[in-house]
């Protein structure tokens, strides 16, 4: 539906019930194709186990090339890093490295795991806190190191005899601690990357061992969403590099790093409807939609609304590679309000992008056994699946979005109320979401749940043996033909050999 | 008419009737509400002054600074007063987006601090939202700070109850609808009360909402409405969403139209009122009335209305321009380039006009010898305006990677120029290795 046609907010209650407000999830076209198979689906669950994880792979295809495309348009070169952290499974590495991009690494066993899915080392780069295993291996392999502090360059000054063949250690440095520029803010903290105000003590060092470092330029990272800090960070992280390269080094690459999101609400007016709702049972307008009427971050106070949603924003304007191209074409005050792209490509610059959640977009889903549903103690409405928390779970983001239920039989009652979906850890509440959905019917023993667009962060982040538990099977899934979907094990997907017809 | 004090033009605006054929209502006369005429240029006006007067002595007395979360119209509004009485205020605001507005704030005199936003809604537990960094620091100091806190303060609402709602009903007697943008929702919610209480119990009001991710200046969506301390969801009997492009077109319907040269928020008032009637005229056998507010007036908002119909400005391409060249990038280039290759032997037999088109920047740091330097949007303007090159001597035209000269020399050739692009650009330069300078 476009904007004109949602002006009316008398129309928008034609099409969103109030009363059971929806948030359906974007879905690929291919991904509902399969939900569609439903004997697949119950075959793929029943005989793997749950809960169960169906990554597609292929889809990584599209991502990239959304952020190639804006990389085409203004003729840059430069890498586009896939990141092994929001996600463990091997299929989505291999798949990656049949592509032209590179692989962002966080840990020695991430490293070991590029190096098999077939990434060369010269399309790798680690990041992260790095332990003396992980910056060994590192050097060894002669990967791109983005360096988070000066007591690792002088580590790394000091183990680059370990380069093979008497290769120099490559390196970025990644700095934090802008200065805002125009903009105040207040300043939020980070573990991670080296003060800008200590970078002259930096370009001092790399000068006096530049016969053992290659230097490649500097880099920086923020959380999805803060778009408005990062054109102030590229200009600073652009005058140090045009400093070096007058001071004699040879920087060549400027990496502006990831934070770019994902669109997992299919329909904006479900989800502002949602978000509305959810304020005015806040409120107390309405039952609450929330377990334990938490508010998910809101509370009344005085009879006003105050606090913060604890989940993402589930609807943007726009994609993830829009935002991108709006930093890079966002002028720069330092330099003529010439834009980043403009500055990189002139000066025959590489810009690096690490956008982790964004290129895994669509990429994954995750299905689970209804194993019963009951009443809580105060009578809501549960469905209770054979999964724990910590199978659908991240740090940041509450999966806001309702699950696509696959019913098994076809007489089923109608659901009246909204529904809350439990797991089955031995523990007064083991919430997957702690928010209320309203399917049309009850989810019943043996039918299917599956959560859509849980590749980043969500299927595998956090996910532990929680009480001897299983941890999640994957199965990459391909479409040969639109409709006839593969399955392999996610191990023993080979897309080569899908490509050379050793595995038709 | 004579006055002691500019603050005595507040208010007291007038109504100015719509001419039935830019709005095509049958059965409604509809009014502006012709807020844009207060002194400082807005209905703000009423509530920077309304909220502050009674204290105004105090504020000055005790040396207080006037602090507020506004970098628009409430900040102007805010900023005159505060000027006027030797009082200094301090304005704390998320990033700004209508840059014409905050200038001329600043230009009086503010004190601007742009925040950012951890999270992407207006969040009272964020430390870095304004209303509640404001709130700290006059927690901190209350003698010495002064927050007249309009998306809170109960008399921003009544003001308008006394002055804007009563206006309207001692001009019009019989509203029977009443249309505003949703902000702090002061306007709607007095002024609407006023109405019910005085004229028309059965007074339709409506608030008019941006759609979500949009940006209209001083609208807010219905969804971030929540959090305005003042606003009544039940004092309305229904919203309208509308999208900030279309409360352009709108605002340009007024201005040509309607001879209102009103800004975007008024257009978008005006665009709720109409979309909202429009489905409600035919059905009536009466003549109606209904108003909405023409809060501002469209001089600062260029940038802003150039961003969503640049064809306003008169940006379109001049036919047989360069910028209105089509050039088929997958074609044979051929004709368009000089190959890396060969391209010294060629440049030492041909002797061309080297032209760099990469930023100034980029030319001093690195560039083929004997290049010249004319960046792109200057070499488009110069060649779209005139013929600033001679004939009879080839150029050679050098960009990054030899996209953008390619398309160049294809159309100078349409002109009976001798133009070629370094095939691959500076880049193929430098990895083949060909000598490159440095201008220092």
């Amino acid at each position: 539906m476009s904007k004109v046609d949602q002006c009316l907010a008398d129309d928008l209650q034609m099409t969103v019930d109030r009363a059971r407000p929806k948030v359906e999830a974007a879905m690929h076209p291919a991904v509902r194709r399969f939900l569609q198979n439903e004997k697949l689906v119950f075959s793929l669950v029943d005989g793997l186990g749950s809960p169960l994880n169906v990554i597609f792979p292929q889809h990584i295809n599209e991502t990239i090339g959304r952020f190639e495309q804006v990389y085409r348009e203004r003729q840059l070169q430069g890498t586009i890093f896939y990141t092994s952290k929001p996600n463990k499974s091997l299929a989505l590495k291999r798949h990656a490295s049949t592509t032209n991009v590179g692989l962002d690494v966080s840990s020695a066993g991430e490293l070991k795991s590029a190096l098999a899915s077939g990434f060369h080392p010269a399309r790798i780069e680690a990041t992260g806190p790095k332990n003396i295993d992980y910056l060994t291996l590192a050097i060894q392999q002669n990967v791109l190191i983005n360096v988070d502090n000066i007591t690792e360059l002088k580590q790394i000054a000091q183990m680059s005899k370990y380069s093979p063949r008497a290769m120099k250690p490559r390196v970025l440095v990644r700095l934090d601690g802008f200065e805002p520029g125009r903009v105040k803010f207040t300043a939020q903290d980070s573990a991670f990357g080296t003060p800008v105000k200590d970078a002259p003590a930096i370009i001092d060092f790399l000068l006096q061992h530049r016969d053992t470092i290659d230097f490649h330029g500097f880099s920086f990272h923020f959380n999805a969403g803060d778009y408005i800090r990062r054109p102030p960070a590229i200009e600073t992280c652009l005058q140090l590099t045009f400093r070096c390269l007058e001071l004699g080094l040879n920087p060549r690459a400027i990496d502006i790093g990831g934070g770019y999101r994902i669109r997992y609400a299919a329909d904006q007016d479900q989800w502002n409807t949602y978000i509305e709702e959810l304020k005015s049972s806040v409120l107390g307008n309405r039952e609450s939609l929330t377990w334990n009427d938490s508010g998910l971050g809101y509370y009344r106070e005085d009879g006003v609304l105050k606090g913060a949603p604890n989940f993402m924003e589930h609807y943007h304007k726009n994609d993830g590679h829009e935002d991108f191209a709006s930093v890079i074409d966002s002028p720069l005050p330092a330099f003529d309000g010439y834009s980043t792209a403009r500055i990189v490509s002139d000066n025959m610059f590489e810009l690096h992008i690490e956008p982790g959640r964004a290129l895994l977009d669509q990429c994954g889903i995750t299905l689970a056994h209804v194993n019963f549903e009951k009443s809580s103690i105060l009578g809501q409405q549960l469905s209770v699946l054979d999964m724990n928390r910590t199978n659908l779970n991240s740090t940041q983001l509450k999966l806001m979005t309702d699950p696509v239920v696959i019913y098994r039989k076809t007489d089923r009652a109608a659901a009246e109320r909204g529904v809350m979906y439990v797991g089955s850890l031995c523990l007064t509440h083991d919430m997957i979401q702690y928010h209320k959905t309203f399917p049309d019917f009850v989810p019943q023993t043996g039918d299917v749940v599956a959560f859509i667009n849980t590749a980043a962060y969500q299927m595998d982040f956090a996910e532990t043996h929680v009480l001897e538990q299983s941890i999640a099977k994957k199965v990459a899934v391909i479409e040969p033909e639109e409709g006839v979907f593969r399955w392999f094990l996610d191990e023993l997907y080979n897309p080569l050999a899908i490509a050379e017809g050793v595995k038709p | 008419m004579k006055y002691e004090h500019i603050t005595e033009l507040i208010g007291n605006t007038p109504l100015l009737k719509i001419p039935a054929h830019v709005h095509g209502l049958k059965n409604i006369d509809l009014y502006a509400k012709m807020e844009m005429m207060n002194p400082f240029g807005s209905v703000k006006d009423r509530i920077a002054w309304g909220i502050i007067k009674d204290d105004i002595e105090e504020i000055q007395a005790k040396g207080k600074t006037i602090y507020e979360n506004s970098s628009g119209n409430t900040a102007k509004a805010l900023q005159v007063i505060a000027n006027m009485h030797g009082v200094k205020t301090r304005l704390i605001t998320y990033l700004a987006k209508v840059d014409g507005v905050k200038d001329i704030v600043r230009m009086l005199g503010a004190d601007i601090e742009e925040v950012l936003g951890g999270s992407e809604c207006f969040d009272p537990n964020d430390p870095n939202d304004p209303q509640f960094l404001i709130a700290k620091m006059v927690k901190d100091n209350p003698e010495k700070n002064y927050f007249p806190s309009q998306f809170t303060n109960p008399k921003n609402p009544d003001v308008h109850y006394r002055t804007t709602g009563k206006e309207i009903v001692d001009d019009l007697q019989q509203v029977d609808f009443f249309f505003g943008g949703l902000g702090t929702s002061g306007s709607t919610l007095g002024a609407a009360r006023r109405i019910r209480d005085e004229g028309n119990p059965n007074l339709v009001s409506v608030g008019v909402c941006a759609s979500k991710n949009d940006f209209i200046p001083g609208i807010r969506s219905l969804d971030q409405m929540w959090e305005s301390g003042l606003f009544v969801k039940e004092n309305y009997n229904d919203f309208v969403y509308v999208d900030s492009g279309e409360s352009v077109d709108a605002m340009m319907d007024l201005i040509r139209g309607a001879g209102l040269l009103c800004g975007p928020t008024s257009g978008a008032s005006y665009l709720g009122a109409v979309r909202y009637l429009a489905k409600i005229d035919p059905q009536l056998d009466g003549r109606k009335n209904a108003v909405f507010i023409a809060c501002d007036r469209v001089e600062w908002y260029t940038d802003y209305i150039r961003e969503r119909r640049p064809q306003l400005f008169g940006l379109q391409m001049k036919a047989g321009s360069l910028r209105a060249f089509e050039f088929d990038p997958s074609g044979s280039k051929e004709r368009f380039t000089v190959k890396v290759d060969k391209a010294q032997a060629w440049i030492a037999d041909e002797k061309p006009i080297i032209i760099d088109v990469r930023g100034n920047l980029a030319y001093k740091m690195t560039t083929i010898p004997e290049a010249i330097n004319i960046p792109w949007e200057l070499f488009e303007t110069m060649i779209d305006a005139a013929d600033p090159f001679p004939k009879d001597r080839p150029l050679l035209l050098v960009c990054p990677v030899g996209e953008k000269t390619v398309r160049y020399a294809a159309y100078l050739q349409t002109r009976g120029y001798r133009a070629f692009s370094l095939d691959g650009g500076i880049l193929e330069w430098r990895n083949s290795s060909c000598k490159l300078v440095k201008l220092s």
